[in-house]
């Protein structure tokens, strides 16, 4: 098993609390990967076309403003959850239908997250990309 | 664990003995700098000293401390799974030829074994709400829904790993 540092672990136990109710995959690797802020600079570092490089950082920022307003959304389901989990009568079916919508939220959230993914590979080399995510070019 | 206080605790006291745990068993709790995850335990200290003025029964507490047990697990368990498809997305995304059926089916794993983790977690907060009297719900689930949403401040979007 992995040893993981005291940080690493807090984090982790965090973010497990977390992704029972509050996110999906694309927001485990956003949480835990790497931020937007690190992948907007090395783009701004490795991509030397101007042209190119507002062009991926257009897309990263149309993907930014989507994540922003489903992450809202998320927010707001998760609350309505926790208001339900917080009666000690309440029935499991009535919590199943906003689990329900908010693992499609996810899905969603998902999809546009590799959609984004795969846009800016294909706006770059082989080269620029190693680069790119390079864990030590943070 | 940590004697009677811990026997009748709820859900979301568990959650803060993980984050200490994890702070005993790292690089210790030598730390002078507030973390979140102290806010985080701060909120659940303020939860264990309402169940432990509150559950009298020794009986119950036993049972409580049977789920929470189960709680803790399952903790550990999803932590180490989330770490997995963490490192195995980067290895994947590493490759410049890496496909996009790939990518989905990484995905389409993680959320399965997320989902399963959270109807988990699911079926332990029931059966702790079964276990509480109507009174010491009122504490404990004020509690466990507070550390929830202080979990979700914590979130470390622009902190994690460096």
């Amino acid at each position: 098993m992995m040893i993981l540092t005291r940080e690493r672990g807090q984090v982790l136990i965090l973010l497990a609390a977390w992704l029972f109710f509050g996110g999906g995959a694309a927001s485990a690797l956003v949480a835990y990967d790497r931020p937007v802020s690190e992948v907007e600079k090395a783009i701004k570092r490795v991509i030397e076309s101007a042209d190119r490089r507002d062009l991926i950082l257009s897309d990263l920022s149309q993907w930014e403003s989507g994540q922003k307003k489903q992450d809202k959304e998320v927010s707001a389901g998760r609350d309505e959850l926790l208001k339900i989990l917080r009666r000690q009568n309440a029935q499991r079916s009535e919590a199943e239908p906003i689990i329900a919508k908010l693992d499609g939220r996810f899905l969603e959230m998902d999809r546009d997250f590799l959609n984004l993914r795969f846009r800016v590979k294909d706006e770059v080399t082989s080269t620029e990309w190693a680069e790119i995510v390079a864990r030590d070019s943070r | 664990m940590h004697g009677k206080a811990c026997s009748s605790m709820g859900f979301a006291a568990l959650l803060a003995l993980l984050v200490c745990a994890a702070m005993l068993t790292g690089s210790g709790c030598g730390g002078t700098k507030p973390s979140k995850a102290q806010t985080i335990e701060l909120y659940s200290q303020k939860l264990r000293e309402a169940v432990s003025s509150n559950v009298h029964e020794e009986g119950r507490r036993s049972q409580l401390l049977l789920v929470v047990d189960r709680v803790e697990a399952l903790h550990f368990l999803f932590s180490q799974e989330t770490v997995e498809f963490v490192e195995s997305y980067r290895k994947l995304n590493a490759d410049y030829d890496s496909t996009r059926p790939a990518f989905d089916q990484l995905f389409a794993d993680f959320n399965a074994k997320r989902i399963k983790a959270r109807n988990e977690a699911l079926d332990l907060h029931f059966q702790l709400a079964s276990l509480a009297t109507a009174d010491e719900w009122d504490a404990i689930g004020k509690a466990e829904t507070k550390l929830y949403e202080e979990a979700n401040a914590a979130r470390p979007v622009e902190e994690s790993t460096k």
